[in-house]
């Protein structure tokens, strides 16, 4: 059989890695970094743990390239979810235009706004709001105009 | 021996998979992967009739501008059921779970697929998707459109959203299943000397399918469980109440219903790269160009969804992003296109059913294709979108382009499945009576929803009825048209024409085999020496034209 | 044109050898392939909870950090520990049915399937703390709605009471609950299956079915088993060690 039998010291070895990184990123979770890198660290850790086990646990680093392959593309699929539909959440406000999900409850859905003359200037008032949410859960949307 | 003539066509033998053993349980428990593809050619069969049977009474309903046939629900209803039976049940099951299932082990020179119970598992699986959606139907029905759109079917539609749900869900694991198997096999169990430059189109399509249907299938299926655990749970994470999004169901519902009209497309091109290659008797042109694009068409195809949201609150600027990826997803296909037409030309090119739906495919999908390029531009988006306009594109593309190729294939694959020929005079009728009929029912609806007819809607304007009514009148005709190869293909199984393993004279791998095949499809497992589309040499010819009078011979 | 390429008529076929493979090489390259892809669409499966996850953490990051800080850390980690011995367990199981040692392998299972079952009791006592805390979002309990009780401010600390941080709101919170239980429940219901598959392993290998030749089922489920130790490895900090930092602060 071509199959590559791991030894046993780099299972143990793996396993004590693990749990090490387990206890890290407890520890790390109480210290407050700066900025975001909280969550930075915390991701590092976890993707760290999972890359052991992914290539050792699980072989891959034995395995032919096609295995490889196979792990890099669901990765890069998930990062094309998350890409693509971050690419709409976090450029929504850079318009000016109100999105939905600004304040949890009532939100403004689509304002339109025209321009009249007021004291012999042009001015912009807000012709009309439509809002979206609830007042309780369960219940209808208020929709005002 | 690269000749067809020096081929050896194997003499019938007396037991194939057909009469290899008889009995219901040796059919609905079988692991040969034939009877398997031909239990899902009845089953969706059977769903795309009841599918036309909602499509008639939308069609019955808007020959009249008044609302008078049906009640706006059951209208909404109709629609919906039409939809999600149409797309989830036929369509993304329909070439690669009949013609895949039974073609691939043989055009790759193995006895089955990677998993043979898996594959069994795979149609159990959408018998019993079929049977909740049935149950969802009879119960009452779904009016939420099939794309199901927050919050409206979790907060406050009256219908049987979660089962119908859950009917979807189940059957997503039929895809799943089926792509996961035809990609093991064609990466294990292709015969020696098949590389995979040597594999037909049809099973780069299949593979590229496959990837689709791996990758996308399952996000359908978490976004269903969302939406029934919100419906169910009265709180959830679509429910603007909570600070939710609506347009988030959006994202991850078309993030895997855009490639999802991949999955129903890419099989369809597959069947046509080989109609078209084996019915003008030349090599496919530019073969790893077909097949790369194939492979592109699967990939790009995962990051346009947002083309779906154009006219939702989503950000103008990821809708530039989506606009000009929608634009350039198109390329592979007219690739695609490109080399199809260039192998016709100065071929010799015969007429049989399965070149005619070919021929039609390549000009309804390009048609389809380039109204689709109209949808993708942002501005006149916002002037189409939930008109007729984007439903006479996408039918362009599943009716035009989809079944076309099913047909298509269906007739040319059928001496291979049963043994049996089908009546050439009565499919080259019937697939012109489809062509135009198909026509005649959606190109009228391209006019009509441009000057501003709106879908999903039982009542409409007076000045609408003249398009609706041509509609009707196709629809009638493309009705017709498609019962005629139903009474025919099953007239054939008892009266037609025996045929033998290689009817069409083509050197392909699976009509190396006895039609219909035995169990195990090859005596021995061949050998592969020679590509795929290698036909014998054409005599020279005379080059005579206006342009290069220097080559006139006498 | 077409020739026999069959093996040499002498070699025995293993009695696992599947009839449409030519060999048990091939069958084994199949079968990991096979569980390769059927982990993709679980990659992709999970990843949709993860964007919408995503998402709200992002909009509601004081709230998510509340919610999380009522989290028991210690009963989450200890079931980190648990499902990372647990695959480690597993490799060895697999190590040990590739090089024939039967009794080992035997122990290995069994205390993966144990150490599976303490994950998924751990998890069901977090789940009754949280109906008790009233903190079942929505009314998916009918009698018990989400309504939990909120810490003022001046008063003693209570376990049981929800310390909300500034910019924090209960509506925001529910979500959080949401999505936990959504994400955590859907990864108990993955851990059942596992346990489910390795008590087929158990049985099967009772009865001595797998030896160094043949062991794919073994190697096989033990990559589901993996997947599911990864995905709870980026469960635990996003959803329990979100805020903590906060707690001090």
């Amino acid at each position: 059989m071509s199959e590559h039998i791991v030894p046993v010291r780099v299972y143990i070895a793996v396993f004590l890695v693990l749990l090490a990184g387990t206890a890290l990123t407890v520890a790390a979770a109480f210290y407050d970094f700066p900025w975001q890198l909280n969550t930075i660290v915390a991701l590092t850790i976890a993707t760290a743990k999972a890359t052991f086990v992914v290539l050792y646990f699980m072989h891959v680093r034995y395995s032919v390239r096609l295995v490889w392959v196979i792990v890099a593309s669901a990765l890069f699929w998930m990062a094309i979810m998350f890409a693509l539909t971050f690419s709409d959440y976090r450029t929504r406000k850079w318009d000016g235009r109100l999105g939905m999900i600004y304040s949890p409850g009532c939100s403004v859905v689509s304002r339109t706004s025209i321009m009249r003359r007021q004291d012999g200037q042009f001015k912009r008032i807000v012709a009309s709001d439509v809002l979206i949410g609830a007042s309780q859960k369960g219940q209808a949307p208020l929709i005002s105009l | 021996m690269r000749a067809i003539e020096s081929f050896e066509v194997p003499a019938p033998p007396k037991v194939n998979y057909i009469n290899a053993q008889y009995g219901l349980k040796s059919w609905l428990l079988t692991k040969d992967h034939k009877r398997i593809a031909l239990l899902y050619l009845g089953s969706i069969t059977f769903f795309f009739f009841i599918g036309g049977l909602y499509a008639m009474m939308i069609r019955l309903e808007l020959l009249t501008p008044q609302g008078d046939l049906l009640q706006s629900t059951t209208y909404n209803k109709v629609f919906t059921q039409h939809g999600i039976i149409m797309v989830f049940f036929f369509l993304i099951p329909s070439i690669p779970a009949t013609l895949g299932n039974f073609l691939i082990p043989m055009m790759i020179g193995a006895k089955d697929l990677a998993f043979p119970r898996i594959n069994l598992l795979s149609w159990y699986i959408y018998l019993l998707g079929g049977v909740v959606t049935i149950y969802a139907l009879l119960a009452g029905g779904v009016d939420t459109g099939w794309t199901f759109y927050t919050p409206f079917s979790t907060t406050f539609s009256n219908s049987y959203v979660v089962a119908t749900g859950l009917g979807i869900f189940i059957n997503g694991f039929s895809s799943i299943l089926t792509g996961l198997n035809f990609i093991v096999t064609i990466h294990t169990m292709r015969a020696p000397g098949m590389t995979w430059f040597r594999m037909p189109l049809f099973c780069w399509s299949l593979y590229a399918t496959s990837l689709v249907m791996v990758l996308g299938t399952p996000v359908i299926a978490i976004t269903i469980l969302l939406l029934a655990f919100e419906r169910v749970s009265r709180v959830g994470i679509f429910d603007p109440g909570l600070g939710g999004d609506p347009v988030l169901f959006q994202h991850l519902f078309w993030f895997y219903s855009h490639p999802a009209v991949y999955i129903m497309v890419l099989p369809s091109m597959g069947v046509i790269s080989e109609l078209v290659a084996n019915f003008s008797r030349k090599n496919i042109f530019g073969y790893s160009f077909v097949a790369f694009s194939s492979l592109a068409i699967a990939v790009f195809g995962f990051l346009v969804w947002g083309h779906h949201l154009f006219v939702t609150p989503q950000s103008i600027y990821a809708g530039m992003i989506f606009s000009f990826l929608s634009f350039a997803v198109a390329i592979p296909s007219a690739i695609k296109v490109f080399n199809w037409t260039a192998t016709l030309y100065k071929s010799s090119i015969s007429y049989d059913t399965p070149m005619l739906y070919a021929l039609g495919f390549i000009g309804l999908f390009t048609i389809g294709g380039m109204t689709g390029l109209f949808l993708a531009s942002l501005a006149v988006d916002v002037h189409l979108s939930d008109t007729y306009f984007v439903v006479a594109h996408f039918h362009y593309i599943m009716v035009g382009g989809a079944l076309m190729g099913y047909l298509g294939g269906l007739h040319y694959w059928w001496p291979k499945i049963s043994g049996r020929m089908y009546p050439e005079g009565w499919g080259r009728f019937s697939a012109l009576v489809i062509f135009v009929g198909f026509n005649l029912t959606f190109l009228p609806q391209f006019v009509a929803g441009y000057l501003g007819m709106p879908r999903r809607y039982h009542a409409y304007p007076p000045e609408f009825q003249v398009f609706n009514v041509l509609s009707t009148a196709g629809a009638s005709i493309l009705g017709f048209g498609m019962l005629i190869p139903a009474i025919y293909f099953v007239w054939s199984m008892r009266y037609g024409k025996h045929a033998d393993a290689n009817p069409w004279h083509l050197p392909g791998l699976e009509w190396r085999t006895p039609s219909p095949p035995p169990t195990e499809n090859f005596e021995v497992t061949p050998i592969v020496t020679w590509d795929a589309y290698e036909f014998a040499p054409r005599e020279e010819t005379e080059v005579v034209g206006k342009f290069r009078p220097e080559l006139e011979r006498t | 044109m077409t020739t026999d390429a069959t093996t040499a008529p002498e070699v025995h076929a293993h009695r696992a050898l599947q009839h449409h493979f030519e060999n048990m090489e091939q069958q084994r390259e199949a079968g990991t392939l096979g569980m390769w892809v059927f982990l993709v669409t679980e990659i992709m499966f999970f990843g949709g909870m993860f964007l919408a996850y995503t998402l709200y953490r992002s909009l509601f990051p004081a709230s998510f950090a509340s919610a999380s800080n009522h989290l028991d850390i210690t009963l989450g980690t200890l079931n980190t520990g648990v499902l990372i011995f647990s695959s480690f367990t597993m490799a060895m199981a697999v190590y040990f049915t590739q090089i024939g040692k039967h009794r080992p392998q035997l122990l290995c299972l069994t205390i993966t399937l144990l150490l599976g079952l303490t994950f998924l009791g751990v998890k069901a006592v977090e789940y009754y703390d949280k109906y008790e805390d009233h903190l079942i979002p929505g009314r998916l309990i009918p009698g018990n709605p989400f309504n939990p009780a909120v810490q003022e401010e001046g008063q003693k600390p209570d376990p049981h009471k929800l310390h909300l941080l500034q910019g924090a709101t209960v509506p925001q919170v529910e979500m959080f609950y949401w999505i936990y239980f959504a994400m955590t429940g859907m990864h108990a219901l993955h851990m059942i299956i596992g346990a489910g598959l390795l008590t087929f392993l158990l049985i099967f290998s009772l009865k001595r079915r797998f030896d160094p030749e043949y062991h794919s089922p073994v190697e096989v489920i033990g990559l589901y088993w993996h997947f599911v130790d990864i995905v709870w490895i980026f469960l635990f900090p996003l959803l329990y060690l979100l805020g903590r930092h906060f707690e001090h602060g």
